[in-house]
């Protein structure tokens, strides 16, 4: 702040504070000429209404002075009077510093004991699940639900079903959190025409035995072979280096129907988990990632 | 004192010269306070990682606008631990340089979004926009559907960026004759996207490097 600006408030402040107690001693000292019958004479509403003296009430004498006391005392201990700062020195952005310090001093211990341990054994310890179940729900609840169950429109995956598109061990799910993941499928409407589409289709829900058309599937599987084995493999078991789903399970990124399968073929898929290793950071992920692995793990995912 | 009286009198039983005082003396906190912050914000340069809007980003704040987003959600994170852990890092004066007029806002009915930029993905953005439901399932934002179907009138995004100009933004002729093209075939969808994904991905550098400044990271 430039002297200017500084000596401007001081200025104003000053004026403003000066006015204000001269009003307060003078105006209790002042004396009001009265007429014979105790009113000043000044009168409102056609003289219904008279303006009599009283003395001021002692409360209100000692709450205007306390008011004093307390703005002086403010101005010295906090910055306001210009460019002075204040014997405490406060700042609201050291303030910040000093409660997200408290705070890292509380949550170190706790944090240091989880650095030790990967995310499996983490996975066991309910202080970490409860940690990284908490900000799974701030931070990846958006896309995968509260629970981890995913959403079939944004092809985000179910993550506590025990199946994994880049594989479940606490590193993978560790390094999906913090780099991020793009899954890309391209699109071979043009390269199969819609009747090869659709034959695709129907050879892939054959793969998990789900309803099709035993002919077009028939059809459909040399077109397979040409290309789709290249990322699902010769089997359609997917590769999970890759992220390409397993095609013979009943776990369906998008959607099981044929028209979802068709749409995935046709055009393709381009599905983006973000990265989130600027704004969550190393311990953040550890406790997500073991509260995502306790829930794919449990006996629930088991049976599923 | 009984003469001091007098003055004081005067003033009392004439409304108008009591208002005038009454007018002085409230407004004298005002200048105190405010006017210092009118020359000090003129001060505020960009860092030069910090860049005018493109024109995609551009469109989609003037969407932004017109939808009334700021009515429900802030873009300012303030200097407090319980929104840093949740937002990131508090907002600074450098990021608002190119938001004319700024939509810091005052009411979070959503959450803030000052730093909402790369959080999820353009297709979490789209879907969310299109309906909210289909995301997050408790949520209380209105849908808007319309936005996906509607073209933007890319007509006047130059006289736009030619105003920008003259009030002080580093667009260059280029810049400006590129700018249709760049908002050909897009919708208002695309266009509010590209906006808040662009939203407060750029800390200066100088703050990321200060103590205390790292509030994201517990």
């Amino acid at each position: 702040m430039s002297a200017f600006w500084s000596a401007w408030i001081i200025g104003l402040a000053t004026f403003n504070l000066g006015i204000c107690f001269f009003l307060f001693v003078w105006g209790q000292r002042v004396e009001i000429p009265t007429l014979p019958d105790g009113t000043t004479g000044h009168s409102w509403a056609h003289g219904a209404l008279r303006e009599s003296v009283r003395r001021l009430p002692l409360w209100w004498v000692v709450m205007s002075a306390a008011m004093f006391v307390v703005s002086a005392i403010y101005l010295a201990l906090y910055p306001g009077y210009g460019s002075n700062k204040g014997v405490l020195g406060w700042t609201s952005r050291g303030e910040l510093a000093q409660t997200s310090q408290a705070n890292l001093g509380k949550l170190d211990p706790l944090l240091a004991r989880f650095r030790q341990s990967t995310v499996e054994q983490l996975a066991a310890d309910p202080a970490a699940t409860r940690m990284g179940h908490r900000l799974f729900i701030d931070n990846c609840a958006a896309c995968h639900g509260r629970e981890g169950h995913g959403n079939p429109l944004l092809g985000a995956p179910n993550l506590v079903d025990g199946d994994w598109l880049y594989g479940g061990t606490g590193e993978t799910i560790m390094a999906s959190i913090l780099d991020g993941r793009h899954g890309t499928m391209p699109p071979f409407g043009a390269a199969f025409g819609d009747a090869g589409v659709e034959d695709l289709a129907n050879y892939v829900l054959s793969l998990s035995g789900a309803p099709h058309d035993a002919a077009k599937a028939a059809a459909g599987q040399p077109k397979f072979a040409t290309i789709c084995i290249a990322c699902h493999g010769v089997d359609g078991k997917g590769n999970q280096a890759l992220g390409a789903p397993n095609l013979t399970d009943h776990i369906w990124l998008y959607g099981g129907d044929l028209a979802t399968v068709e749409k995935d073929v046709r055009d393709g898929r381009s599905g983006q988990m973000p990265a989130w290793r600027e704004r969550l950071g190393e311990d953040n992920a550890r406790v997500i990632a073991a509260w995502v692995y306790a829930q794919a793990n449990s006996k629930e995912a088991a049976t599923h | 004192m009984a003469r001091g009286y007098r003055y004081f009198e005067a003033i009392e039983k004439r409304a108008a010269i009591l208002g005038f005082g009454i007018a002085i003396m409230a407004s004298l906190g005002g200048l105190a306070e405010i006017t210092p912050l009118f020359v000090h914000a003129s001060t505020v340069r960009a860092p030069a990682d910090i860049k005018p809007y493109d024109p995609l980003r551009l469109a989609g704040k003037d969407i932004y606008v017109r939808e009334g987003c700021y009515l429900c959600h802030t873009q300012m994170i303030r200097a407090l631990r319980a929104e840093t852990e949740r937002y990131g890092h508090y907002s600074v004066a450098e990021e608002s340089v190119y938001d004319r007029p700024q939509l810091w806002g005052s009411k979070r009915t959503g959450p803030d979004l000052a730093r909402v930029g790369g959080k999820y993905s353009d297709e979490w953005q789209r879907l969310h926009l299109l309906d909210p439901r289909k995301v997050v399932p408790q949520s209380n934002m209105p849908a808007y559907p319309w936005l996906e179907h509607e073209p933007i009138d890319a007509s006047d995004i130059m006289a736009r960026m030619r105003t920008l100009r003259t009030l002080g933004d580093g667009y260059s002729d280029a810049d400006i004759a590129a700018a249709p093209e760049a908002l050909q075939g897009k919708t208002a969808l695309d266009a509010l996207v590209a906006y808040l994904q662009g939203m407060g991905t750029h800390l200066p550098a100088s703050y990321t490097a200060a103590a205390g400044g790292n509030g994201d990271q517990p």
